[in-house]
């Protein structure tokens, strides 16, 4: 750990309070930006780049054309979205300047996404202590990808520790074995992402392969002696067939330990909303999973032996 | 729900009642009879009377009895709020209220003759001759506005129809000692009346009001005795007749029961629940009729039937579920305006449950769970239930409140044991407060005020609208609301001030004298209220009631807390000081004469400036600087509070509540610095941030809320809403729980939660008929959303949504 590690900085595009899907108790996540992998499900898609970007939030926005006459671009107009008169942002003009979410009185613009230092945030996350430690909680570094940032990832859990929090990561495991090294040095729990089993859908649906990720996941488990669990996003139609979750827990239980959980996560819509923030259409048609669907999913897991749990 | 509560749940009914003037008969014939007479002796015959002449019957399903009105569901026509015109009585027929004509003849014939002098007459005797204070009561600064013309006594638009028998309109704070009645039985206590008024030597100057207050008490449980032999007769005859033989063996079970309760002791957990309901009936009509400590003084009743093989947990919860059904027929109608601007009827009928005992030990016991049960059961508005929370609360209690939360039953509240302990033993200044042992059996007593069960009373309180301070102190002590100089001329020419430090230094003066004022007004009406509203059914019950021989108003107590001054919009005249502060004296985007423009422009033109001020950190993220403004004005108004004497003895103490003040609070406010446009709603509930104005999280509204001096509060409430999301498995809940235990342990003092989806409210907004039975939490109870006024419906629907993925 250099001497200087509380001023190295990442791209943070959000710090939640009160997240309590993300690990043992009450818990402080912090979203990095920047991520190698494009689910096609992507339920932060405000985090797949690292550079700020502009949101734009139509139900807010009263096209009061403020943004229209400040914008130097020229980029932004009136036009019509869900019936209403709305101010619409031209992607190509856009230099997200950030201009615009100045003079916006009514926030529906904002540029998502600071560098921000280590000091920064664990002052941020401090803030919580009196409820993390009640809570049995900590901090959880989510993203994007925090393994993109490897020194920050790892400053921030190592300063996080010094104050006695509970450190956790969300992570894909996609990065090299020295990187994801570096990176779990300080963690006391990692929740690792299996998107698909079978490396070529996994790969279609996420733009990488997944065998340096199954190979990361079992190098956590016995060799860096970490406490693991296994999310699946549970995507319907795309890797919530009985045979993907069958041969996901069998990896689990033969090649990982009969102690290691799997947390089926439900496919949400809050991504598509956020893709139409970022000036996006979501190149995805899927509906929410039932419940009678997950705990059938969630049965299937536990005939291994394995603790099974629907949501984070 | 059993087949009987369903059967009752279906009949239940919040409007368009019955009304009759069975008691209204019974009290203007004892008041014309009774003239003249000491006022607490008339209203104990009054009691009596009723007690001993309103027609009685027995409802179908009933397992415990006595009837609030003369009709099933119905309402009476109260005597002592207001005089119902002829006008008044053809509305309620419009409206669909069951009143006939003959009896609006015979009420109109008696109001004839009949001449109550009411709150507003005599506190008027003052006000009127008193150009500071009339000016003062008509600004409405301390709501509602005073108005000069009331020709119908102090109610607009017409009188009141209630349920309930005891003395109206029950306007105080406070919990009776349930527990005298159930294990002392009342023939007892009327022994102990003969022995004082025999025992009674006249000598002191209190000596003759003690011999009449005695007297009366006497009365009042003689009245209350004789009504339960009447239900003993009937039950027996109905028992007779009936056919059904599991009907009948009920009914002869009632008519034992009522043989001997409330007049002895009662035996058994049923005759508990007979007795607690024949009392709880004189607590009624009132807006905060208080059921206390319920699973601890029903307690004894419960374990010993369980332990007899007497009762079953089922039928222990199909009572309580008929007491959540039976106490929705306590209700209150006035006239049309009040109608329409009633939100949701509010009343609050609190039970307590849970916290420690006096020795300090976890008091939670399996009544404390089945009562949670009963109201995940029975879905009504009321009563309501507030949990007591300390550390020692059971994960289970905890995990049941939060379920009953999450099911969208809209309770139970939360509230701190630690800080409300504190208040009563007065940690910063025990010499003026309570041992920690009395402290700990607190209870609710209106929506979250805490008065220690039957040994502290509060009999007034004001709802002071803070904004509206700053508003005419910035327009020269002008009001533009009427146009009057309510305040000094003290601003002047607004650019005289340089410093921040300046400015405050005149208006801090302001701020005291707008207080004290509210206080002499409050001072003046509970002086009125004592001399016109005693009452010694309530008063026999309360510690050393009938030893005393006093009123609630005339004993003194070891912790008055007689008199309550709470603030309303707390939150928006802090940021309104704190925008002040950092944009005219800081950072200097504008002057103040710039701001004071803006304000009177409602913004118009300012846009600019507008949006500075919305960019402002907020009370309720965290923010120090936001944070400290309002703890600051929340401990000036502490300091004030305890530093001005109360007509009742001892001083002023303080309570944070909104109930729905905040709403006409708001229309008497201009625009204003914390970015309201003129007549906008305020923050609700004086410890929540403004609606939509907290965007860290519901950590971050915790952390700034425990800035507040809580402690120093007899209630300071805190609304929360969470999407269903958030709270969807057991492991959520309890995460929250113990959010809500660190929040009390460190000062915060209340917290309840509305738990649904923004979508749902929105649409129970346009879509009325398809919500009927959506229960939310405005201010300290719970309530049907839909029949919430426009303006509180939006600002549940505005407050922030935490939700979680």
């Amino acid at each position: 750990m250099t001497d200087r590690y509380m001023e190295l900085t990442a791209p943070v595009f959000n710090v939640q309070t009160y997240s309590i899907h993300d690990g043992p108790g009450i818990r402080v996540t912090v979203f990095v930006k920047g991520c190698p992998l494009r689910c096609r499900w992507c339920a932060n898609p405000e985090s797949n780049l690292a550079r700020p970007q502009l949101m734009t939030y139509a139900a807010k926005c009263t096209a009061c054309g403020r943004c229209v006459a400040a914008c130097p671009q020229k980029a932004v107009s009136i036009g019509t979205l869900h019936d209403k008169p709305c101010a619409i942002t031209d992607r190509e003009l856009c230099v997200e300047c950030g201009v615009c979410v100045d003079v916006c009185p009514c926030e529906a613009r904002e540029i998502v996404g600071r560098e921000k230092t280590v000091r920064e945030v664990l002052e941020q996350v401090l803030k919580d202590k009196l409820f993390i430690d009640a809570s049995g909680g900590g901090m959880t570094v989510s993203g994007g990808e925090c393994l993109a940032h490897p020194d920050f990832t790892e400053a921030l859990l190592y300063a996080a520790k010094e104050q006695g929090l509970h450190t956790a990561i969300e992570s894909s495991s996609f990065a090299s074995e020295a990187v994801f090294d570096q990176v779990l040095r300080y963690v006391d729990l990692a929740l690792l992402d299996i998107k698909h089993m079978d490396s070529d859908i996994h790969r279609e649906l996420t733009g990488v392969p997944n065998e340096q990720i199954l190979s990361n996941i079992r190098h956590a488990v016995h060799d860096l002696k970490k406490n693991v669990t296994v999310r699946v996003p549970t995507i319907p139609g795309y890797n919530d067939s009985e045979e993907n979750i069958r041969a996901t827990a069998r990896f689990v239980k033969e090649e990982l330990g009969p102690d290691v959980g799997i947390h089926l996560l439900p496919y949400h819509r809050l991504g598509e909303s956020k893709n139409e923030s970022l000036g996006k259409v979501m190149d995805l048609s899927v509906s929410v999973p039932s419940d009678e669907h997950m705990q059938d999913l969630k049965r299937i897991v536990e005939s291994y032996g394995l603790y099974c749990q629907i949501g984070g | 729900m059993t087949d009987r509560l369903q059967r009752m749940y279906s009949q239940i009914k919040t409007n368009y009642q019955h009304i009759g003037i069975e008691k209204f008969k019974i009290i203007t014939k004892t008041e014309a009879e009774c003239a003249g007479y000491p006022a607490i002796l008339r209203r104990g015959q009054t009691l009596k009377n009723v007690l001993e002449q309103f027609p009685i019957f027995i409802g179908d399903d009933e397992l415990f009895v006595g009837n609030p009105a003369s009709k099933p569901w119905g309402l009476e026509i109260e005597a002592g709020l207001g005089k119902w015109s002829r006008e008044e009585c053809e509305y309620l027929r419009e409206d669909g209220f069951d009143f006939s004509e003959e009896d609006q003849e015979e009420m109109l014939r008696i109001n004839e003759q009949f001449h109550p002098f009411g709150m507003y007459q005599g506190a008027n005797l003052i006000i009127a001759e008193n150009d500071r204070l009339d000016v003062f009561a008509r600004s409405g600064m301390m709501l509602a506005p005073w108005k000069k013309d009331k020709k119908l006594g102090n109610r607009v638009g017409g009188g009141a129809a209630c349920s309930g028998l005891g003395n109206g309109p029950g306007w105080k704070l406070l919990c009776i000692d349930y527990g005298l009645a159930l294990n002392k039985g009342l023939d007892a206590m009327i022994a102990e009346c003969d022995e004082e008024i025999q025992n009674n030597r006249y000598f002191d100057k209190r000596s003759f009001e003690r011999g009449i207050t005695l007297q009366a008490m006497k009365l009042s449980l003689q009245g209350l005795v004789n009504y339960a032999k009447r239900f003993s007769v009937l039950a027996a005859e109905m028992a007779e007749k009936e056919a059904d033989p599991r009907r009948k063996k009920e009914l002869e079970e009632i008519s034992a029961i009522c043989a001997n309760v409330p007049a002895k002791p009662a035996r058994t957990f049923r005759e508990a629940m007979q007795c607690f309901w024949f009392m709880f009936m004189m607590v009624n009509p009132a807006p905060t009729p208080t059921i206390g400590r319920f699973d601890q003084y029903m307690y004894p009743f419960y374990k010993a039937d369980i332990e007899a093989g007497r009762i079953t947990d089922d039928e222990v919860l199909e009572l309580l579920g008929m007491l959540r059904i039976r106490c929705m027929e306590m209700n209150q109608q006035s006239g049309r305006e009040i109608r329409k601007r009633t939100s949701g009827g509010a009343r609050w009928m609190n039970m307590t449950i849970g916290g420690v005992k006096p020795d300090g030990s976890d008091a939670c016991n399996e009544l404390t769970r089945l009562i949670l049960q009963a109201v995940r059961d029975v879905r009504t508005p009321h009563h309501t239930v507030t949990l007591r929370v300390s550390d020692s609360t059971p994960d289970d209690v905890m995990l049941l409140a939060l379920t009953c939360q999450a099911e969208g039953c809209s309770m139970p509240a939360f509230v701190g044991d630690k800080s409300y302990i504190d208040y009563f033993t007065q940690v910063h200044n025990p010499d003026d407060g309570l041992p920690i042992e009395v402290a700990r059996d607190y209870c609710m007593t209106g929506c979250i005020d805490g008065n220690v069960q039957y040994r502290t009373r509060t009999m007034g309180i004001t709802m002071f609208v803070c904004p509206l301070m700053l508003d005419i102190f910035m327009n020269n002590g002008w009001d533009r609301n009427i146009d009057e100089q309510v305040g000094h001329p003290v601003s002047g020419d607004l650019s005289k001030y340089e410093t921040f430090d300046q400015f405050m230094a005149d208006f801090l003066p302001e701020y005291r004298y707008f207080v004290e004022t509210a206080a002499e007004k409050l001072n003046i009406e509970s002086a009125v209220f004592k001399d016109l509203l005693p009452d010694p059914f309530r008063a026999a019950f309360m510690a050393n009631g009938i030893k005393s021989g006093l009123d609630c108003y005339a004993q003194e107590y070891p912790f008055e807390s007689n008199q309550l001054l709470n603030p309303v919009g707390m939150v928006n005249l802090a940021q309104c000081l704190y925008a002040i502060k950092k944009l005219c004296f800081e950072e200097k985007v504008c002057t103040l004469p710039e701001m004071k423009k803006a304000m009177d422009a409602n913004w118009v033109g300012y846009e600019d400036l507008h949006k500075r001020c919305l960019d402002l950190p907020h009370y309720g993220n965290g923010n120090d600087e936001a944070d400290d403004m309002v703890r600051q004005c929340y401990r000036w108004w502490v300091d004030i509070a305890n530093q001005t004497p109360s007509s009742l003895g001892g001083h002023f103490r303080c309570s944070a509540i909104s109930v729905t003040s905040h709403q006409p609070g708001g229309a008497l406010c201009g625009a204003m610095p914390d970015g309201r446009y003129k007549g906008d709603i305020l923050a609700d509930a004086c410890a929540s941030p403004m609606a939509g104005c907290d965007h860290e999280g519901p950590l971050a509204v915790f952390t700034s809320a425990m800035k507040i001096p809580q402690d120093e509060f007899q209630a300071m409430l805190l609304n929360m809403k969470f999407s269903p999301s958030a709270l969807s498995t057991d492991r959520d809940k309890m995460k929250l729980a113990s959010v809500i235990k660190a929040y009390f342990a460190n000062g915060g003092k209340h917290v309840q939660f509305i738990v649904e989806d923004q979508e749902t409210l929105k649409d129970a907004k346009a879509h009325p008929e398809k919500h009927n039975d959506l229960m939310v939490r405005v201010a300290g109870y719970s309530t049907y959303f839909v029949q919430l006024t426009p303006g509180l419906q939006d600002e549940v629907i505005a407050r922030t949504e935490n939700t979680q993925i």
